[in-house]
């Protein structure tokens, strides 16, 4: 874990028990920007993920598609999802996505995982991961609405992207963003990748995708990774859900219940002191009384 | 004069029920560990939070079987008759220490049984949840988040329980708990808490 | 490229045609998507896939493999019939008006001079009318009906848009969608590039059809200004280099030239390389021909190149027949040929009917294979269905540096001439390429002094003075071909400092100026940008001159004035050019002599007699073809292809099952055969696959991700399918027509192996550069199972 980095939140941690030292406040709050209708899917940022954070190869085989893997794993922190649409009789959409951690500002990974310190938020937007606090529970992997983080069945551990925080740290942007070899990925300040969101859903709303959007869902607080897709209409074709939530509906139930359920163990205990003060102990030897 | 002894709980039907205790207890501190941060450190009587992590399910397997086997033990005498309705009609009384206004219990009373059936509930409960949650990989994170819920719930209803249990059989009516310890009462304590039962001792 | 990569972002208009930049071109690639956010481009492709280009394209059109020139033919017939053509562009700055000889004439798929017996054309009847003057007539109204502009609105009026749908088997709307889109930019004020690549080379049609799209450009006006040209985007990062330094046959460095048999003596050579101009005032740039030659002569027999020994020129081999890829290895199949060597090149991969090529590698006596890695050709005789018993070949292999062990220079598309550092040592004990051919060279000439032998002299008398004569260094050989001043041994600036009586010395006449006393020109690294038009001057060096857009006086009008001035290439001020560096010379007043200094015409050409097979273009059917040619089923395919001996019988014929297109391609997660060494590309592309329609599969029975084989009258192969949306059917001549398509990266060495893809394609090139046609043959599909593991 950086320790020059400034925290935000630590899992399982109470903000109060955060170091104060580590909480310095106002700092460059990044952003990585994606940009669907430039990517031409050439893996280039999967390789160089690969690559910077010494990942392993994996085997894989096609599988009747150009998507190298079938899905992420935890070693494989980032895989393009290529998805051909029909669209109409005669044409064909062929949709190709950056598949990684988004960095939600609130990540539900965090909110649900159960050890201290096994994730971890900084200021700066990245949401990391410490293997060395990570019990393996894989609460993270259900708690993220985007589906990201991946079990390693050797190290029972969970994994994800983590930004290329040691780049990030000496302030060099992630190593998918400095391969790109169209720019379809940016990185910058989030105000300044705001901006240049705003501009390339009017480039592609004037090149006729209507539904052109950002997509920086406010159901996380908005993302550290965003994306500007064409059609904003239809994302589950791109595998992004509309409507994601930091803790949906079971998780922040849970929440509740937790807070509850503690107040109802100390009344559990408290119930059976006030039930021995009352009633006090029912001996069978007082009742019967001697010689029976 | 020592009084005189009945046997209550044989051997098996003993070391049973403490398999089902111990790990109970092992599963709640763990999983209290994993639903409050602030009780994260119970972890490291087990050796920390990765091998919480790993012992909870194996644990959990074994408080598995063991619930089972109390179940074949015990299910067949945990049936309600009409006094047992009767008894849950006067709970209160029960509780109020007034065993007069209490009709007889066999050899378990209404409430016992209703704990039975209760924590069978809770076991089958916990062991379908606490699967998916051992294996987490092979499901989807909305019917893990909704199996964690229910963990939970059955978690909290058993720690209830095991209060209720643990300080009716030790605090509140003394000279239970050492039917669990060497599986006798005494006669006194019988007829006094299951007249029912050491008639049946007595006849027998 | 007549442009360079980052002068796409000025287009308004980019075709991509015979091209998948964004599989095989990502970086440069960057710049076509700029344009279409930045400049509201319209970026579209043309192709028999729908491929990761299309994905990010504005518009697709799905053509069948080898139906270009109909489409670019159609795109002609689009801008001629509807006078979409740039007009005074057209007039200022091409042969447009010149006047065709009256023997001209095309009929029934044949041009006039059509020799049968000898399957070529007498090209008497394809020249201009000249006036009394010596120099050719013209008529600048354009009007005269033997004038260029009218033969050519006359040839290409049968490529009507019915017509282009019949050929290509697409449909009229969508194809004058395109057409409407492509033909937008015959204005001053809008300009359109085209992005091809081996899609258009790889076919016996493939010159045509690059010139094709020449013409298309020059009459729209888009040939010499910034965002346009025709830019052709090379393999591999030093494709251009390559061929600039003349490695394909026919050429010596620097596109000069090799002497025929016929050309006896230096002066008959010269005589016969050196034109005349067509028009009055012309510059006639290749009048200098004599300079570059004798330059490179003295380069390479230094002192032994006299006056008095024709500068060596005697020593130069005579070549007395093609010697193209398809000829070599002809040569080797009728067993003449000896031995060969391949530095850097996988040649069983690389090249069409791989069982044949097997069979022409087993009757060379040896084969020398120099390369970073143990290739498939260095093990060709353990090629799946060869048996080692019965190949005598001696294979030698030598491990050498790949090009990110060393530094050295790129000639990318461009023709930026980058100098690149090297990133890693090379492995222990593994030699350099400079090393291998040095004491190859050094080893030959040993034993040639001991020994004597026939071409003893040019051995002995070869120039090699560097440092160390055993490893020339990369810097010693840039100097060298940049030339130098023989007197006093200063280098070069510019080519025009070259002289013909052997003062100087350049190793390729285009690179002087490449390396001068300011140092090398190739390593710079400025980033200014003064036009904005992205032309760097400081940044390395481009060929000619650092001119950045070739042809760049197009740019202008008669009087010098850019035709869009916030794109001006170049510009007349009065007294100079400014801009890029100027194609014509820096003060020569405009009107002075014409845009097209290379061409004796002074301008460029829509007729040309230099191509074999036509003054313009015609369609012809891929010797493959799934149907008939509407234009002239008589004359089906191109008539003045080569075929080599025993190739007819390896095609397809009528009564054959073989009803499927096919086309072969590459990825962009593999470079050619290397990449199957490296297991994180391996990992990111591992298999070989095969893409099928969705109709055909479901016909077929084949399963997304199941197997299928693939097999065409030479050879078959297998992999997963991949059955796909992005295929669809045409509609061929009344008849349905599926394409199935197939990558080339896999041999049976390295990390990953699988199906050789030119097991499929067929021994038979272009009429001119012989180039196989890779593009477009005939395969038959079936299900295969699954393999058992």
């Amino acid at each position: 874990m950086p320790d020059t980095l400034a925290i935000k939140r630590i899992s399982a941690t109470p903000s109060a028990m955060i170091p104060l030292s580590s909480l310095r406040s106002s700092g460059p709050v990044y952003s990585k920007l994606v940009d669907i209708s430039k990517c031409i899917g050439c893996k280039g940022c999967e390789v160089a993920c690969k690559e910077w954070n010494d990942l392993k190869v994996e085997q894989t085989a096609n599988f009747g598609s150009y998507q190298s893997h079938k899905d992420l794993s935890s070693n494989t922190w980032l895989l393009m999802r290529f998805n051909e649409v029909a669209v109409g009789d005669d044409d064909v959409d062929w949709l190709i996505k950056k598949d990684a951690c988004l960095h939600c500002e609130d990540p539900g990974c965090l909110f649900a995982c159960p050890a201290p310190g096994a994730i971890v938020q900084y200021q700066n937007g990245i949401v990391d991961f410490n293997q060395d606090q990570c019990i393996g529970c894989q609460y993270c992997v259900s708690g993220c609405p985007f589906d990201i983080p991946r079990f390693d069945k050797e190290t029972k551990t969970v994994a994800k992207c983590n930004m290329c925080i040691d780049r990030v740290e000496a302030g060099l942007e992630p190593a998918c963003v400095k391969t790109c070899p169209t720019n379809a990925i940016q990185w910058g300040l989030k105000e300044d990748m705001l901006a240049l969101a705003e501009k390339k859903v009017e480039t592609m709303q004037r090149r006729g995708f209507e539904h052109a959007a950002l997509y920086n869902p406010g159901g996380v607080g908005g993302t550290h990774m965003m994306y500007v897709v064409p059609h904003g209409d239809r994302l589950e074709d791109y595998s992004l859900p509309a409507h994601p939530v930091a803790s949906p509906m079971p998780l922040s139930g849970l929440n509740v219940l937790q807070r509850v359920g503690s107040y109802l163990l100390g009344f559990g205990v408290l119930g059976a002191l006030g039930h021995l003060l009352a009633f006090g102990q029912e001996s069978a030897e007082d009742s019967e009384g001697p010689g029976a | 004069m020592s009084p005189r002894l009945l046997p209550r709980f044989s051997f098996l039907e003993r070391v049973v029920h403490w398999v089902v205790g111990v790990t109970f207890v092992v599963l709640l501190l763990t999983g209290l560990a994993f639903s409050y941060p602030s009780l994260f450190w119970l972890t490291m009587f087990v050796g920390g939070g990765p091998a919480a992590r790993v012992l909870h399910p194996q644990v959990g397997a074994l408080f598995g079987v063991g619930l089972l086997v109390m179940f074949l033990l015990w299910v067949k005498d945990m049936f309600l008759d009409a006094l047992d309705k009767q008894w849950l009609g006067a709970v209160k009384h029960y509780a109020m220490h007034e065993r007069d206004k209490v009709p007889p219990a066999g050899k378990y009373n209404a409430g016992q049984k209703m704990f039975f059936w209760l924590q069978s509930l809770l076991g089958v409960l916990f062991v379908v949840t606490g699967l998916l949650l051992w294996f987490p990989e092979y499901f989807g994170a909305g019917l893990l988040n909704t199996a964690r819920l229910l963990h939970y719930v059955g978690a909290l209803g058993g720690a209830l329980l095991l209060i209720v249990h643990v300080y009716l059989g030790t605090v509140a009516y003394p000279g239970t708990a050492r039917s669990m310890i060497d599986g006798k009462v005494t006669e006194a304590w019988a007829r006094h808490h299951h007249p029912r039962w050491s008639g049946d001792r007595a006849d027998g | 490229m007549t442009n360079h990569w980052k002068d796409i972002k000025n287009a308004d208009v980019i075709l991509v045609m015979g091209a998948n930049p964004a599989e095989n071109h990502p970086c440069g690639f960057k710049w076509a998507l700029e344009a279409r956010d930045e400049n509201g481009a319209q970026l579209v492709t043309i192709d028999p896939r729908y491929t990761r280009t299309s994905a990010v394209a504005d518009k697709h059109l799905q053509i069948r493999p080898g139906s270009d020139i109909a489409i670019l033919g159609g795109l002609l017939r689009h801008i001629l019939a509807n006078d979409l053509h740039h007009a005074d562009y057209v007039r200022e700055h091409t042969n447009a008006s010149f006047i065709v000889s009256s023997d001209f004439g095309f009929a029934d798929g044949l041009f006039s001079g059509f020799d049968e017996a000898a399957s070529r054309y007498d090209k008497t009847s394809w020249r201009y009318e000249m006036g009394p003057d010596g120099f050719v007539r013209r008529d600048m109204t354009l009007e005269h009906p033997r004038c260029a502009f009218q033969l050519l609105k006359k040839h290409y009026e049968r490529y009507t848009p019915a017509m282009v749908a019949q050929i290509a088997g697409c449909s009229e709307a969508k194809f004058l969608e395109m057409a409407d889109i492509i033909c937008s930019t015959g204005r001053a004020d809008r300009v359109g590039t085209i992005m091809y690549a081996v899609g258009w080379t790889m076919h016996t049609t493939g010159s045509q059809i690059i010139r094709t799209g020449a013409i298309l450009q020059l009459l729209l006006g888009n040939i010499g200004r910034p965002g346009g040209g025709i830019n052709a985007l090379r393999g591999h990062a030093n494709v251009q280099g390559a061929t600039d330094h003349a490695i394909v046959a026919g050429i010596l460095p620097g596109y000069l030239g090799a002497p025929t048999p016929e050309q006896t003596t230096l002066r008959a050579h010269l005589d016969a390389s050196t034109p005349k101009p067509l028009v009055e005032g012309t510059v006639n740039y290749w009048s200098n021909y004599p300079k570059f030659l004798v330059s490179l002569l003295k380069a390479w027999f230094g002192d032994h190149a006299t006056a008095a020994n024709e500068f060596g020129y005697q020593y130069l081999g005579k070549q007395d027949g093609d010697a193209t890829w398809l000829s070599i290895w002809d040569e080797a199949h009728q067993g003449r040929l000896e031995g060969f060597i391949t530095l850097g090149f996988n040649p069983l991969l690389a090249g069409p009917d791989v069982p044949r090529l097997l069979q022409s590698m087993s009757k060379l006596k040896w084969m020398a294979v120099i390369d970073p890695f143990l290739l498939d050709s260095a093990e060709f005789w353990r090629a799946p269905g060869m048996d080692p018993a019965e190949v005598d070949t001696e294979v030698m292999y030598m491990p050498t540096t790949h090009w990110i062990e060393r530094d050295g220079s790129f000639t990318n598309s461009g023709r930026w001439t980058q100098w690149k550092e090297k990133a890693i040592d090379p492995p222990d004990g593994v030699r350099s390429d400079t090393w291998i051919l040095s004491e190859l060279f050094w080893r030959v000439k040993e034993l040639y002094q001991a020994e004597g032998g026939a071409y003893n002299e040019p051995i002995q008398n070869l120039t090699w003075n560097y440092l160390n004569p055993r490893e020339p260094t990369l810097p010693e050989l840039a100097k060298e071909i940049n030339g130098y001043d023989r007197a006093t041994g200063r280098l070069l600036d510019s080519f025009a400092q070259l002289t013909a009586d052997g003062a100087t010395s350049s190793g390729n006449w285009i690179y002087t100026g490449s390396y001068t006393e300011a140092g090398n020109m190739m390593a710079r690294r400025g980033t200014d940008d003064p036009t904005g038009l992205g032309m760097h001057h400081d940044w390395t060096w481009a060929w000619p001159l650092n001119r950045r857009v070739l042809y760049n006086r197009a740019s202008a009008d008669a009087e010098g004035r850019p035709w869009d001035p916030t794109r001006a290439g170049i510009a007349w001020n009065g007294r100079e050019w400014i801009g890029d560096v100027p194609d014509y010379g820096r003060t020569t007043p405009p009107g002075g002599a014409g845009a097209f200094i290379m061409t004796e015409e002074g301008v460029a050409r829509l007729f040309s007699s230099e191509l074999a097979d036509g003054p313009f273009s015609e369609h012809y059917e891929p010797v493959e073809s799934p149907t008939t040619n509407p234009l002239h089923e008589s004359v089906a395919i191109n008539p003045v292809i080569n075929w080599y001996d025993g190739v007819r019988e390896t095609l397809a014929t009528e009564g054959d099952d073989f009803p499927y297109a096919c086309t072969v391609y590459r990825v962009v997660e593999h470079e050619h055969f290397v990449t199957a060494n490296v297991p994180l590309l391996v990992e990111a592309m591992p298999d070989f696959f095969v893409e099928i329609p969705e109709g055909l599969a479901a016909e077929k029975g084949i399963e997304n991700g199941g197997r299928a084989r693939v097999w065409s009258k030479r050879g078959e192969v297998e992999g997963v399918a991949i059955v796909t949306k992005r295929i669809k059917p045409l509609l061929v001549n009344g008849r349905t027509v599926w394409t199935v398509g197939i990558p080339v990266h896999w041999g049976f060495v390295g990390a990953t192996r699988a199906s050789m893809a030119n097991l499929l394609t067929p021994y038979v090139g272009d009429a001119n550069t012989r180039c196989p046609e890779f593009k477009a043959f005939l395969v038959n599909v079936e299900r295969a199972e699954p393999r058992s593991t």
